[in-house]
């Protein structure tokens, strides 16, 4: 065929919706997930071209005490070598290998760079980690004949803007979008159709759905559920009998290749947050929990002094191999004052269980002008003005929280 | 057991206790509606443990019993059955029931009535009785101003104070308070305050009767309240913490004062409101020789302005307010004619009947930026 029946042939196959009839039959949606291959390794070789060819480890010196491998480049993994192995380790594994810390900096710089290019590919892109990202491209799909085409177009354009190779998966879902870019990696391209999905994921094992952790794989193996055909050949009943009535049909559906999940824009609306990377990792609760005090009465402030009031409390951590999560609530009431902000992080600190950290971030967002007026104004509030008042007047020094006193005083880099 | 009820009766009963059974979760038998046939009588159950509701009606008993059967599928089920009576029938450690209406028959699993919590009131030295459709109304006029809040509990429910033979409700979110006054059928020998649930409040209002000549009776106990009404009671646990001193906050005399039609006022308010676009939506509202002005404005959607004729008493002036919380009270005022009452600054403005002293909601202003 050449190009130009191609052109034409688009033009008169538009399907309902403004989707292509390719679109149309490749599923419901059209979900793209794009996935660094060993980003922080790569954006290291490409900064320093000599380390090419060679095993890399992104994570510390070889020689530093508490380093746990972040990413590894591929030629590392030959050896063995996997993310979150402590460096003592990858040392033995591969002594020849260069070993670099990490430059957080510089790779946030890199991941925005690359967003820039998914925004060009469609509106709704939702970012999951530094170097990986949702794209919607339902109803964006006219100008490529077929997801293969996306998904080389994206793989060139991230490379031609930042010199590096992604993995992308194409599917009518998330979750099998997500398998899809993994099972290609590195420098893959997979794509799904609904059409293909059973296909694809009958002989997955169970431990790649979503959801699927190490008690509930070793529950299934021991009723005979190795595969997702394993699943998929008994009742769903007998799902929910072992694992609960949600959890069962939740993953009986992700091994129907089904997942109605949006790909969601995380919310735009501005945030005033404070985090701090600790000169050591901080594994001690009440050390923890001072830091966490300490994040939060100068969020708080700043955010009274924005005259505004938040109902939305984000957590961030980030773990010594690099690992980050954030973690949110919402509370029902609009609040301003550190009691309130306080409470709701630290049990979101509670809820993640979090081993030693490396770094402890508080945002808060859901902003809105404080100009309702109280009937009954509450002690926390006025307490913190009080405080406010104190600072404002002495310096910022002048009075704290209890609780922001910690035994051991560790200082804390911003 | 087994029994025949006219289908009616047992839609009206299940319709009022599926209030109380819990939906979150799946598995529990709080799911389920409790049946028990005793002497020519029915008494149905749910409860969330937070609330209990019961509700007794006539029934032709066969042979006496109890089972557990889940409520929504009960409930959906009689309203759809063919015919005007219905038979239930369970056969002792089948674990089913089977109910025939007309040609059709249905059999459901059902559930040991062993394991379902019992409901039990609590002791109450003594009971208010309050005629049903005044209880009612109370209700509707003040828990609507009660809110969801973890941290004070006392915005959650609806204070109950009862002394002599005056009971007074009282609901605030701290941004607004609805007060009502009503009388008690019989005066009470010790005064008493207790705080419910704005949820099981409502969840009253709707099992009374306007038209009933019983009166409610309340009987509140140390943690728990019960509500009967009729052949349906309702159980309750009291929310603890201190309502706040509610006197403290009522304004005394005011220095703008309007007299406004209420369905004027409340168009008004949702015309002005619908140009809000992010946030809850802010209406100005202006009193100026005899005429009171709404406006808004929202950045990038535009303005709105709006006069209505008023009686207009004492100084002019301007306040703001958001919309919702006039439009709340505006709904469940009766009244053609309401006063709206303000002073500049951060004071609450009052609005009330015209005709009435019994009913005031208090509401605090936005300050303007």
């Amino acid at each position: 065929m050449t190009a130009g029946v191609g052109v034409m042939a688009r033009g008169q196959a538009r399907g309902r919706g403004g989707r292509p009839e390719w679109a149309t039959a490749f599923g419901d949606r059209t979900v793209v997930h794009v996935d660094m291959d060993a980003f922080f390794a790569q954006v290291e070789v490409m900064d320093n071209p000599a380390y090419r060819g060679l095993p890399l480890i992104v994570g510390g010196k070889r020689d530093s005490p508490r380093g746990v491998v972040a990413t590894c480049s591929y030629e590392a993994r030959a050896f063995g070598v996997r993310s979150a192995m402590p460096i003592r380790q990858a040392v033995k594994l591969c002594p020849q290998a260069v070993f670099v810390q990490p430059r957080m900096a510089r790779y946030e710089e890199v991941s925005r760079r690359i967003r820039e290019v998914l925004f060009s590919f469609s509106p709704t892109v939702e970012p999951i980690s530094i170097d990986e990202a949702f794209l919607d491209m339902t109803g964006c799909e006219h100008p490529y004949r077929d997801a293969q085409e996306i998904g080389r177009r994206l793989k060139q354009r991230i490379r031609k803007a930042t010199g590096l190779i992604a993995s992308v998966g194409i599917a009518p879902n998330k979750f099998v979008a997500k398998l899809a870019s993994d099972q290609g990696k590195p420098d893959g391209l997979m794509v799904v159709s609904a059409r293909e999905m059973d296909r694809f994921l009958l002989p997955l094992p169970i431990t790649a759905v979503w959801g699927v952790g190490p008690k509930t794989a070793a529950r299934l193996m021991r009723a005979g559920m190795r595969t997702v055909a394993d699943v998929r050949s008994r009742p769903v009943e007998s799902l929910c009998r072992l694992l609960g009535e949600t959890v069962g049909r939740h993953v009986y559906e992700l091994c129907l290749g089904q997942d109605r999940r949006p790909v969601q824009q995380p919310d735009n609306a501005k945030s005033i947050g404070r985090e701090t990377t600790f000169s050591e990792d901080i594994a001690d609760g009440p050390e923890l929990r001072a830091h966490l005090a300490r994040l939060c009465a100068d969020v708080g402030a700043r955010l009274r002094r924005s005259g505004m009031t938040a109902r939305t409390v984000t957590l961030k951590i980030r773990f010594p191999n690099f690992e980050t999560h954030t973690r949110s609530r919402t509370a029902a009431v609009p609040f301003r004052d550190d009691e309130r902000l306080f409470t709701e992080a630290n049990q979101l600190l509670d809820s993640l269980e979090a081993g030693p950290l490396r770094l402890l971030g508080v945002y808060v967002s859901h902003l809105a002008p404080d100009r309702q007026t109280s009937l009954f104004p509450q002690r926390a509030e006025r307490l913190a003005e009080v405080m406010d008042a104190i600072r404002q007047r002495y310096g910022p020094g002048a009075i704290h929280w209890g609780r922001e006193i910690s035994s051991r005083t560790t200082t804390g880099r911003s | 057991m087994q029994f025949t009820c006219e289908r009616e009766v047992l839609v009206q009963a299940v319709s009022v206790v599926e209030r109380a059974v819990a939906t979150r979760d799946a598995m529990s038998i709080l799911t389920g509606i409790l049946i028990e046939a005793r002497a020519e009588r029915l008494r149905l159950v749910g409860t969330d443990l937070e609330l209990g509701i019961e509700c007794t009606v006539d029934a032709q008993v066969g042979s006496e019993g109890t089972a557990v059967v889940d409520a929504r599928l009960l409930s959906q089920l009689i309203r759809k059955l063919p015919g005007d009576e219905v038979q239930v029938e369970t056969e002792s450690g089948s674990g089913t029931a089977v109910i025939r209406s007309g040609r059709a028959e249905f059999s459901l699993h059902t559930r040991p009535a062993t394991d379902f919590p019992p409901l039990s009131g609590p002791e109450a030295p003594e009971r208010w009785r309050v005629e049903q459709r005044l209880l009612r109304d109370m209700i509707r006029q003040t828990a609507f101003a009660a809110a969801v809040d973890e941290h004070r509990a006392f915005l959650n429910g609806v204070l109950f104070e009862a002394e002599g033979n005056a009971l007074r409700l009282v609901a605030t979110d701290s941004n607004r308070l609805a007060y009502r006054e009503g009388v008690l059928e019989e005066p009470i020998s010790s005064p008493r305050k207790i705080l419910v649930p704005a949820r099981a409040a409502q969840e009253a209002a709707r099992m009374l009767s306007p038209d009933a000549s019983e009166p409610a009776e309340i009987a509140a106990g140390d943690n728990q309240v019960t509500i009967s009404a009729g052949n349906a009671r309702l159980v309750s646990r009291l929310l603890e913490g201190q309502f706040p001193n509610y006197r403290q906050v009522l304004p005394q005399a005011q220095p703008i004062r309007t007299r406004i039609g209420r369905q004027e006022f409340h168009a008004a308010v949702e015309r002005a409101a619908l140009l809000s676009r992010k946030g809850p939506a802010v209406v100005v509202v202006a009193a100026r020789q005899g005429l009171l002005t709404l406006s808004a404005r929202e950045a990038d959607v535009g303005r709105s302005e709006e006069a209505i004729e008023i009686v207009h008493e004492g100084e002019d002036g301007e306040t703001a307010y958001q919309a919702r919380f006039l439009l709340d009270v505006l709904r469940v005022i009766d009244s053609d004619e309401v006063r709206l009452e303000f002073t500049e600054g951060d004071k609450p403005g009052v609005i009330k009947p015209a005709d009435r002293e019994d009913y005031l909601c208090l509401i605090m202003p936005v300050r303007l930026g």
